[in-house]
């Protein structure tokens, strides 16, 4: 009988179909294939996702430790300005505890507040608003 | 004994003193008083406004018996109403105008005559628009009323304009006597020779000018009011240019007292 007609009589290759899923055409491999060696799918995932994750943190660690430093000044605090008057009282004179003296700025403060609080254009008393063409 | 009379007189006075109110708290209150009146009685026309309103344009849309006699009593109630806010509003007036002015003069006798005449006007109109048989009476009555009412308007915008102006010949008389005494005290620390007077003569100068600018303020002011007239369209606008001038007084009035607040500082100042 001639051999080269033959099929492959290799068994270990053959499909077990009782084991396949339908529609699941060949199973899938366990192992990577590097060289002569073989290595687990899940380990090669683990080992990956762990060393990626590393990695991620060592970035950010290097990213604080070697972040120039922003030399912090201290706040500066306002000093008080002296706020400045019509004319300034360097230095008071004889007239300064003069009662007239005294008594007449009294007057011409009590004048300025009224001057400033006087309602001038009284809007209260403005003319009502009525309708004065009454027609049919 | 002889000191009875005079216990008797202390109480006398002690209950007068107690039981009669100042002039000028009197003058307020009632002047608050008749301005809530005025308030009140704008609000009442305001609501027999909106029903006169509706009443109206039924009529014209459908012009029955029922429409027209119903039309009738809201414009009725709304020209009472109308008529009352004028009264109110005008005795809110004269009140204002008394309380803030203090010596009466020509130009104030006339306005309180012309207040008290227009006041008695609409007192007598509302009454003579109850006699009314037919909406045609009443839109008669209206008119008459309406015709009066342009001469009320020139008297009210009159009579505000002095009110105001009382005001800033107040503050005038105010700082003209404080200018008075600041004089006089220039004069005698000039005579005294302790302190150099140059600058404060100088400023009251400069003070007494912005016075004197006020007083012409106050002048034009009163011009623009007397071109007012019952003719006019818009007579607010010309109210609106007299009570302009007068902002512009009581600013040179500010500027005036601002002066001799600083000059007071200047003598309270060493050389």
């Amino acid at each position: 009988m001639p051999t080269e007609n033959l099929p492959d009589q290799n068994f270990d290759k053959i499909l077990d179909f009782d084991k396949i899923q339908v529609g699941e055409t060949k199973p899938k491999p366990e192992f990577f294939c590097v060289g002569k060696y073989k290595i687990k799918q899940k380990s090669v995932f683990l080992t990956t996702g762990i060393v990626a994750v590393c990695l991620i943190v060592l970035a950010l660690l290097l990213n604080t430790l070697l972040k120039p430093k922003v030399k912090s000044e201290p706040t500066p605090t306002p000093t008080p300005t002296p706020i400045p008057t019509l004319v300034p009282i360097i230095a008071p004179s004889f007239y300064a505890t003069d009662s007239a003296i005294l008594s007449l700025e009294e007057e011409i403060k009590k004048t300025e507040i009224d001057l400033l609080n006087t309602d001038l254009k009284e809007s209260s008393l403005n003319p009502p608003a009525l309708d004065m063409n009454i027609k049919f | 004994m002889k000191t009875l009379p005079f216990k008797i007189l202390l109480t006398i006075f002690a209950i007068l003193f107690l039981f009669c109110q100042p002039l000028h708290a009197q003058n307020t209150e009632e002047y608050n008083r008749a301005y809530n009146d005025y308030l009140f009685s704008y609000d009442q026309y305001r609501q027999a406004y909106d029903k006169y309103v509706v009443a109206k344009q039924s009529y014209l849309s459908y012009k029955t018996l029922t429409s027209k006699t119903e039309a009738f009593a809201e414009t009725l109630k709304m020209l009472q109403a109308r008529d009352e806010v004028l009264r109110t509003y005008l005795i809110a007036l004269r009140l204002k105008l008394a309380q803030t002015t203090a010596i009466i003069n020509y130009q104030q006798n006339i306005l309180y005559l012309n207040l008290d005449s227009d006041i008695i006007f609409y007192n007598k109109h509302q009454a003579e628009l109850t006699s009314a048989g037919t909406l045609e009476d009443l839109l008669i009555l209206s008119a008459n009323a309406e015709k009066y009412y342009q001469q009320t308007e020139v008297l009210i915008y009159k009579t505000l304009a002095e009110i105001i102006s009382s005001k800033e010949v107040f503050f005038q008389n105010k700082i003209n006597e404080e200018v008075k005494k600041i004089k006089d005290k220039i004069n005698s620390i000039r005579e005294k020779g302790d302190k150099d007077t140059v600058k404060a003569e100088r400023w009251l100068l400069e003070a007494e000018n912005r016075l004197t600018r006020s007083i012409e303020k106050i002048r034009d002011s009163q011009q623009l009011l007397t071109k007012i007239n019952s003719f006019d369209r818009d007579k607010t606008k010309l109210f609106n240019q007299a009570l302009f001038v007068l902002s512009e007084s009581h600013q040179y009035l500010k500027e005036a007292n601002s002066y001799l607040k600083e000059l007071v500082a200047e003598l309270k100042n060493a050389d």
